[in-house]
C-alpha cells in the first residue's frame, strides 16, 4: 500500500473517529465497473484467437465455482481438479459443505460420496472452450469490451467481457413448460487471456433467473484454467479400486 | 489482612475478573476489529494508563490476575464445542492447571483463585464467551443449537407465526438435528407393513441419522420450551423457509412420522453433473437458470404435500400465470405483471400522492410497483437490475426519514435504500462505499426507523462484517450501537416475548447455532468503561497514597 494511501486510511480514520462514524452515501462502486469498460472492435478476433489456440491442450487442471445467489442466501458449489482429454476427470467437489470426488476414465466413471463411490453417467465434451467457440460463431455479441488489464493469480491477463444468448437445450422445455418465461436467454460473460501466450485463462458467466415466490436468483459462475499439457497421473483411486475388486 | 477485609476480598476479586472478560470482550476487541491498527493503538494507550496508574508494587499481581482472568476464560470458551461429559472433564483440568500456575505466580489465595474459575464458567453458562459481544446492545434471550454432524446446513432456517395462544405475539420456527432413539429404527421398519405409510417412512429411514425435526419455540416461565412443529403452524409458512438450504444445489425433502415433521435435503444433482453444466459455459447460466427452476418446483411440491400450503400469499395477493391476483381489502385485483415472487405490500409513496399501500413484486432481475385498491390496479414504477448489479430478493422496507412512508433498502452489491417518487422515478437516497455492507431488518421507531446492518469494519478493507444499528440522517447512516460479532445472518424482527418491544432473530453462519436478542436493559459498554477509569482512578490515589507513606 503507498505511503499516501496508508495516509488517506489515516485520515478516514480519524475522520470516522470525530464523526462518530457516520456512513456516508458515495456512488464510488458503481462508477468503477461501468468507467473501467471501454468498446474494443478488435475484442472479438483476440477472443476468438485465444480459443482457438486452445486446440493444442491436452491435459489442464481447473479452478471453478458455480455461485447462486437468492433471498439472503449465498450457495456455492467449488470444483478443484484435473482434465486429462478426451475423458478423463480427477475432481474434487464441495457441495451443500460436502466433498465428493469425481473419478471418470472413458466410460468408467463414479464420484464418491463418503466412504463410498457411486457410478456416475460419463461426461462427453471436456473442453469448455468448444462450447465458447460455438457460441460467439453461432450467435456473435454485437459488442465487445476491453477492462483494464488484471492479474490472475500469477497470469497477466487481457480481460474481454460480451453479452451473449445462451444456448441452453434444457431450459427450453422446463421454462416453456412452467410457461413462465423467467430465464433472461443470455449471459455476461467475462474472458481472461494470457497477455504472455494468448491462452484461455478464466472465464466468468454471470447471469439471473426468476424463481416463482423467490424473485432473482443471481448466477455467477468462474472457472480458472492452469497446468496446460503438465505430465499428470491420474490413475483409478486406490479405494475405488478395492470397491470395485470387492468380492 | 483481617478476616473480614479476606472476605470482601473474595467478591472484589470475582467482581474485577467479570469486569475483565467483559471490558476484553466489548471494548479492545471493538477497537481492534472496527479501527485496525489505529484501534490497537488505543488499546495499548489504554492497557498502559491501565498498568501504570498502579504503583510498582501493586502493578505484577494487577498484570498477572488480569491475564489469569482473560486466559481462564478463553480456556473454558475452547471447549464449548465438545460434549456435556468432556466440557466437566476438560473444565476440571484446567481448573487445577490455573490454580497451580495462578498460585505460583500470584499471592492469591488457591481458594480465591477457585471461586474466581468457577465464576468465569458461571458467566459463561449465562452466556458462551463466543457470543458475549452482542451484550454490546443486546441481551440473548434464547440460544439453540442444531447439534447435528452434517455439514449440509451452512446457516440454521428460522422463521416466525403467528401464536394461537399467545394473541399479538409470536412463534419461533426451526430445525434440530434428529436423534434416533433405541428401538426407533424397529418402529419404522415395523410401520413399512402399512402400505399407506410406505412412502414417508422408507425415507425416514434412510434418513434417520441425516433428518432434521422441524420444531416450534415458545418461552415459558423459566425457560423456552422445543416442541415438534404442528402441521397447522407450518401451513401458515412459504414453501421457501426450509427450502433455501443450499439451494439450487440441493432439494429440501419433507416427511411426516406420527403427525412430527422432518425434514432432509439430497443433491439436486449428482456431482458428475454439476461439472458437466460447468464445462459447457455456453448453456451454463441456462441449466443454472433451469436447475432453480426445478429445485424451487420440487420443494414446492415437497413442502405442499406435507403441510398443504399452496400458494405463497401475501395480504390476499398472489401471483398466478403472470398477473397479481387476489383481493385487497375486500376488492379484487387482476392485473398483468412481470413478478414471480410478491415482496410485501408497503406504503412507497407519501399518503397525499396515495392513499392505500403498493404491492412490491420482483421477476427476473426486476421490480414493479403495483398500485392496489381503493386506486385502480396498476404498474406505477419499475427497477431493473443489471447482470453487474443483480437485483436480489434481500430487500428491507423501512420508514427511514420518519415521514410515515417507506424506504426500499435493497441489498445489491453495493447496498442501496431507495425512495419512490410520486411521479414513479426513484430517488437515491443512499448507497454504501463497501461492497460487503448489507441491510437485514429494521426495529420500527418513531421519527425514523433503526436500521439494522451487517457492516464491515470503519478502518480496515477487510470484507468481514459486524452487526450495526444505523439511523438514516443527511444523505448518511448515522450508528447507534455496534456488535462485534461477526456470524449473524438471516435476521427478522420478531415479537416473541412482548407485542410492542421488538427482538432479532438470528441464525449464527457456520456455527449451526441461533439466537433471540432482545434490546439490553443494561449499558454494558459505558458500564465497563466506567469501571475502567474507576480502576485507573483506584490506582492513582494508591500511587499517591506510596508516594506520601514513602
Amino acid at each position: 500500500m503507498s505511503t499516501l494511501r496508508r495516509l488517506g486510511w489515516g485520515a478516514f480514520a480519524v475522520a470516522m473517529l470525530l464523526s462518530g462514524c457516520g456512513l456516508s452515501s458515495t456512488n464510488v462502486l458503481f462508477s468503477q465497473a461501468t468507467q473501467s469498460r471501454q468498446v474494443d472492435p478488435t475484442g472479438l478476433t483476440a477472443v476468438k484467437a485465444a480459443l482457438a489456440s486452445m486446440s493444442s491442450i491436452e491435459t489442464y487442471q481447473m479452478k471453478g465455482q458455480i455461485q447462486v445467489a437468492t433471498g439472503r442466501f449465498v450457495r456455492t458449489t467449488d470444483f478443484y481438479g484435473t482434465v486429462q482429454l478426451p475423458d478423463v476427470i480427477n475432481m474434487d467437489e464441495t457441495i451443500g459443505g460436502t466433498d465428493y470426488v469425481l473419478y471418470q476414465n472413458g466410460s468408467f466413471s463414479y464420484y464418491r460420496d463418503g466412504n463410498r463411490w457411486v457410478p456416475s453417467p460419463p461426461i462427453a465434451n471436456l473442453k469448455p472452450w468448444d462450447s465458447l467457440t460455438r457460441l460467439v460463431q453461432e450467435d456473435p455479441p454485437k459488442v465487445v469490451y476491453s477492462l483494464p488489464e488484471q492479474t490472475v493469480t500469477s497470469w497477466l491477463c487481457r480481460v474481454y467481457q460480451f453479452k451473449s444468448e445462451a444456448k441452453g437445450a434444457d431450459f427450453t422445455a422446463i421454462g416453456n413448460k412452467a410457461g413462465l418465461h423467467t430465464i433472461a436467454h443470455s449471459a455476461l460473460y467475462t474472458v481472461w487471456i494470457d497477455a504472455n501466450d494468448g491462452q484461455l485463462r478464466q472465464v466468468e458467466v454471470q447471469s439471473t433467473v426468476g424463481i416463482p415466490d423467490l424473485g432473482t436468483a443471481s448466477i455467477d459462475a468462474t472457472q480458472l484454467y492452469f497446468g496446460y499439457n503438465q505430465k499428470m497421473n491420474l490413475t483409478v483411486p486406490s479405494d475405488l479400486l478395492a470397491q470395485v475388486e470387492r468380492p | 489482612m483481617t478476616k473480614a477485609k479476606r472476605w470482601m476480598m473474595t467478591p472484589l476479586l470475582v467482581l474485577f475478573a467479570v469486569w475483565a472478560v467483559l471490558f476484553y470482550q466489548l471494548v479492545f476487541r471493538g477497537l481492534a476489529l472496527d479501527y485496525s491498527f489505529y484501534g490497537a493503538a488505543i488499546i495499548i494507550i489504554a492497557s498502559i494508563v491501565f498498568m501504570f496508574a498502579f504503583p510498582k508494587s501493586d502493578r505484577t499481581l494487577l498484570i498477572r490476575f488480569t491475564l489469569f482472568c482473560l486466559a481462564v476464560a478463553e480456556g473454558v470458551a475452547s471447549f464449548a464445542g465438545s460434549s456435556p461429559i468432556w466440557r466437566v472433564i476438560d473444565s476440571v483440568v484446567l481448573i487445577i492447571l490455573a490454580l497451580v500456575i495462578g498460585r505460583l505466580l500470584m499471592k492469591v489465595r488457591v481458594m480465591n483463585l477457585l471461586i474466581v474459575s468457577l465464576a468465569l464458567i458461571i458467566m459463561q453458562l449465562w452466556i458462551p464467551l463466543s457470543d458475549m459481544s452482542v451484550l454490546s446492545a443486546f441481551s440473548a434471550e434464547y440460544i439453540g443449537h442444531l447439534e447435528s454432524q452434517d455439514p449440509q446446513i451452512p446457516s440454521v432456517p428460522v422463521a416466525t407465526i403467528a401464536s394461537v395462544h399467545r394473541p399479538g405475539l409470536q412463534t419461533i420456527i426451526t430445525l434440530v438435528g434428529h436423534k434416533p432413539v433405541k428401538g426407533e429404527a424397529q418402529d419404522l421398519i415395523d410401520l413399512l407393513s402399512n402400505p399407506a405409510d410406505q412412502a414417508s417412512v422408507k425415507p425416514a429411514i434412510e434418513e434417520l441419522q441425516h433428518s432434521y425435526d422441524v420444531i416450534a419455540i415458545t418461552p415459558g416461565k423459566l425457560r423456552y420450551h422445543e416442541q415438534p412443529a404442528q402441521l397447522s403452524q407450518l401451513k401458515q409458512l412459504p414453501n421457501s423457509t426450509f427450502g433455501l438450504i443450499d439451494f439450487p444445489f440441493t432439494t429440501a425433502h419433507f416427511i411426516n412420522i406420527n403427525g412430527d415433521t422432518r425434514m432432509y435435503v439430497k443433491l439436486s444433482q449428482t456431482p458428475g453433473q454439476l461439472l458437466s453444466l460447468l464445462l459447457n459455459p455456453a448453456s451454463l447460466a441456462d441449466s443454472i437458470g433451469a436447475l432453480g427452476l426445478q429445485t424451487a418446483s420440487s420443494v414446492e411440491s415437497n413442502w405442499a404435500q406435507i403441510t398443504g400450503h399452496k400458494t405463497d400469499s401475501v395480504d390476499g395477493l398472489s401471483i398466478s400465470g403472470g398477473r397479481l391476483v387476489g383481493s385487497y381489502h375486500g376488492s379484487p385485483v387482476n392485473v398483468g405483471t412481470t413478478g414471480v415472487a410478491i415482496l410485501g405490500v408497503h406504503q412507497l409513496l407519501p399518503a397525499s400522492a396515495s392513499s392505500s399501500p403498493q404491492a412490491i413484486v420482483e421477476g427476473n432481475n426486476v421490480i414493479q410497483v403495483i398500485t392496489l385498491p381503493p386506486q385502480r390496479p396498476r404498474v406505477i414504477a419499475t427497477l431493473r437490475g443489471s447482470y453487474l448489479y443483480p437485483l436480489t430478493t434481500d430487500i428491507v422496507f423501512g420508514d427511514l426519514t420518519g415521514q410515515h412512508f417507506d424506504e426500499m433498502l435493497v441489498n445489491t452489491v453495493p447496498a442501496q435504500v431507495l425512495q419512490l417518487t410520486p411521479d414513479g422515478s426513484w430517488k437515491q437516497l443512499w448507497v454504501s462505499g463497501r461492497p460487503s455492507f448489507r441491510f437485514e431488518t429494521i426495529f420500527p421507531q418513531s421519527g425514523g426507523d433503526l436500521i439494522i446492518a451487517n457492516s464491515p469494519s470503519y478502518v480496515n478493507p477487510s470484507p468481514t462484517r459486524y452487526l450495526g444499528g444505523y439511523k438514516y440522517a443527511d444523505h448518511a447512516l448515522q450508528p447507534v450501537f455496534r456488535v462485534y460479532h461477526g456470524d449473524l445472518v438471516d435476521l427478522h424482527t420478531v415479537y416473541v416475548n412482548s407485542p410492542s418491544s421488538p427482538e432479532l432473530l438470528s441464525s449464527l453462519y457456520s456455527h449451526q447455532e441461533i439466537m433471540l436478542l432482545a434490546p439490553s436493559r443494561i449499558p454494558w459498554v459505558p458500564l465497563v468503561e466506567a469501571i475502567y477509569g474507576f480502576i485507573v482512578v483506584i490506582g492513582l490515589i494508591r500511587r499517591v497514597q506510596r508516594r506520601r507513606t514513602a
